[in-house]
């Protein structure tokens, strides 16, 4: 059973996903900054 | 199941890590039916894949303008007419022992799932609907720490 204190270190290691219009998972090019705001450089560079 | 690398400008397929397929695989009409109302209703949250599933992740801003992080995560099999998806408060830390509604492992009790008249889980509801539960909750646990008294209907 996943519990609280799972979930918290669970959503600290993860990354954001976005999901392509064919329902597939994807990591987003750019990451997201604290207003939501789409950050140019990309962390696989 | 998510998809193996694929370099583009567009962004990048994640590796699969098992197997099976998962519920997003089997049914991803139904996730991008996730993705849009969640945009549409609760733009701030984020899509996260943890523990081979997915947890959406967002604030909630309560009546009191206090500020809380949620997470609300989906069962294994999804969508499930006897399994909601999950939600925690996981910023402020909620002290059990201060609250009511809540189940030992920190998850939130939104409805009775007996309860058919009202608040009930259903085959169409989706995390939208858990996060608006949320907010409700949110509210009633404030005003419990003032008065309490839980506002609204309570299950035995």
């Amino acid at each position: 059973m996943t519990d609280i204190y799972e979930i918290e270190n669970q959503m600290e290691e993860s990354e954001p996903v976005v999901v392509n219009p064919e329902g597939e998972l994807e990591v987003p090019d750019g990451t997201r900054d604290q207003q939501g705001t789409q950050v140019k450089e990309s962390r696989w560079y | 199941m998510v998809r193996q690398l694929a370099s583009d400008n567009q962004g990048k397929i994640i590796k699969p890590t098992r197997w099976s397929a998962n519920w997003w695989e089997e049914n991803p009409g139904r996730l991008v039916k996730e993705r849009d109302i969640m945009a549409d209703r609760f733009p701030k949250f984020e899509l996260h894949n943890v523990d081979d599933n997915l947890a959406w992740r967002g604030p909630i801003k309560s009546n009191n303008r206090n500020r809380y992080t949620v997470v609300i995560k989906y069962p294994d099999e999804y969508p499930n007419p006897s399994q909601a998806p999950k939600a925690f408060i996981i910023e402020p830390r909620v002290d059990m022992e201060h609250t009511k509604h809540m189940w030992p492992d920190g998850r939130l009790c939104l409805f009775k799932p007996s309860d058919r008249d009202s608040r009930s889980w259903e085959k169409r509801s989706t995390a939208a609907t858990v996060v608006s539960w949320t907010a409700a909750w949110i509210f009633a646990y404030e005003r419990y720490q003032e008065t309490g008294v839980w506002p609204g209907p309570e299950a035995d």
